[in-house]
Order: structure tokens, then C-alpha cells, then sequence
């Protein structure tokens, strides 16, 4: 078996080209937590709870700073939460509906290590 | 004399799964065909040229395919299977003639349920077979009939 680093990944039926091990996401299943109650005597029950707030997906990569990487994310930012992602790979097959560009990116103009973080939040995986 | 084809629907075998555009998913039954413009001149005419080659190539057989169309009723009825077997037959380079069909398609010859222009990833996401036929069909639709309307004014 081999891990995956490379997997392709589409914005609105687009391949994109991204920075390599740079992609990152969440299946978008939320928090969940467990807090203990006691009534005494050394009696303890546990309490499940599922924080619903935090049920959306989080996509994260890496662009380089070329004109078209950068022309593309300002679209996809202006589109509000209208892209839609897939990742898919060998085993792998992700879609990620309503995603909005959420983070406010900063892109670096230099040549070595110039690019830019994209960070899109949306529907949790399917 | 009835005008040309302007555009058909390519009823697929499975369902593609496209983004609609919207940030949702769905899943198209069919896709919509367009008639090449000038703006995919250069494609069209490379695959003419392919067609005519392959034509040349195999006149035996494709006089035999046409006489089978003729019996149906026209040139413009011959099965896109038959254009296609036709040209697997011949000498033609078909590595590069199906790239060329491929680089028309997705130049916006081709509409995903009718809405959204195919992209290579989309295209990508065709079985083998599901683009031979479409390869086929589109030739029959738009390619031939061109071809057999400038042969008839010469």
C-alpha cells in the first residue's frame, strides 16, 4: 500500500494543479465530545454529545503564484459558496458541495517560494 | 433541401457525475452536441482531413458501408459504428485523431445535460467505449454530412 500525496483534485469541473503534499480536508463530521456526571458514591455515567456547529468540511492547498492559479482562486472567490470539489485518488473519492473560499489569502510574488493557502469550508464529504 | 444539423443529443450508458454549477452535484443522462463553429475550424478540418484519408485508405469498405446506408435512406445515416470501424481500418493515426476529437469537444462542441461545456476532467471521466460512440456519432451527425454537401455543389 502506498500513502497518497498526489491526488487529483477539481473545482468545478476543473483539474487543478497544487503545490505537492499541500492538500489537506476534514470529512466534515464535527466535534464530539463526552463530559462525565456523578451522582456520588463513586458512580460515574458518561454523556455523549455532538457538536452539530461543526459539521462542515474544510479543504486546504497550496497554489503557486502563476498568473492562472491566481486569476483562478479570485473566481472561485468571487463565486461565493458555488464551487463544488472533488478529490479522488487510488481509494480515494471525495465530493465537497457548496464550498466558499472562506480564508482572506495572501499571495506571495517571489520566485522560490512565492504562492499562496486557499482554504475552502463547505459541505461535509460525501 | 433541409438544413444542416445544428446540434444533437448523445443519450450516455452511465451517468456522469459533473458540478452544476451552483456548488451542487448531479448526475447527466445525456450531453449536447454542437455543430463545429469557425472558432473549431482547426479541429474540424484535421478531422475531415482524417476521415477523407481513411475514406482513401479502405475505399472497398467504406464503398461497402455506404451502398448498406444507401439501402436505409442517406449518406447522413451511416452509423456512427461504421465511421468508426471504418476508421480503425484505415491508416489513419487515430492516437492523435481521437486527441484532435477530444480537443474539440472540450472547446465547447460539447454541453454536459445540456448546460455545462465538458472539460477535460469530465471527458477524462468517460469510459472508453462511451467516447468511441460518441466519436462515431458525432462524425455521422456533422462531419459526413459536410463532407457530402461539398461533394454534391462540386
Amino acid at each position: 500500500m502506498t500513502a497518497i500525496s498526489t491526488p487529483t483534485i477539481t473545482i468545478n469541473n476543473q483539474v487543478i494543479n497544487i503545490l505537492p503534499n499541500s492538500c489537506t480536508y476534514d470529512e466534515g463530521g464535527g466535534e464530539q465530545t463526552i463530559r462525565t456526571q456523578s451522582a456520588g458514591g463513586g458512580i460515574v455515567s458518561n454523556i455523549f454529545a455532538d457538536n452539530a456547529e461543526t459539521k462542515f468540511s474544510t479543504v486546504k492547498f497550496t497554489m503557486i503564484n502563476i498568473p492562472d492559479n491566481i486569476a483562478q482562486a479570485r473566481i472561485w472567490k468571487f463565486n461565493g459558496n458555488a464551487n463544488a470539489i472533488t478529490i479522488t485518488s487510488d481509494g480515494l473519492a471525495r465530493n465537497f458541495s457548496a464550498m466558499a473560499l472562506t480564508n482572506n489569502y495572501e499571495v506571495k510574488l517571489a520566485a522560490t517560494d512565492g504562492g499562496f493557502e486557499l482554504e475552502f469550508k463547505g459541505t461535509s464529504a460525501v | 433541401m433541409s438544413s444542416p444539423k445544428k446540434e444533437f443529443e448523445f443519450i450516455l450508458q452511465e451517468d456522469l457525475q459533473y458540478a452544476d454549477g451552483t456548488g451542487g452535484f448531479a448526475k447527466a443522462k445525456k450531453m449536447l452536441l454542437r455543430a463545429p463553429s469557425t472558432k473549431q475550424k482547426k479541429y474540424s478540418i484535421k478531422l475531415r482531413q482524417g476521415f477523407m484519408q481513411a475514406v482513401k485508405s479502405n475505399v472497398d469498405t467504406f464503398s461497402k458501408s455506404k451502398n448498406t446506408a444507401k439501402t436505409s435512406s442517406s449518406h447522413e445515416e451511416m452509423k456512427g459504428e461504421e465511421i468508426l470501424g471504418l476508421m480503425l481500418m484505415s491508416d489513419v493515426d487515430m492516437v492523435g485523431f481521437c486527441d484532435t476529437f477530444k480537443d474539440l469537444l472540450i472547446d465547447g462542441c460539447c454541453l454536459v445535460d445540456g448546460k455545462i461545456v465538458l472539460t477535460l476532467s469530465l471527458y477524462e471521466g468517460l469510459s472508453d467505449e462511451e467516447t468511441s460512440r460518441l466519436m462515431g456519432e458525432y462524425i455521422a451527425n456533422f462531419l459526413i454530412p459536410s463532407l457530402m454537401k461539398q461533394q454534391k455543389e462540386s
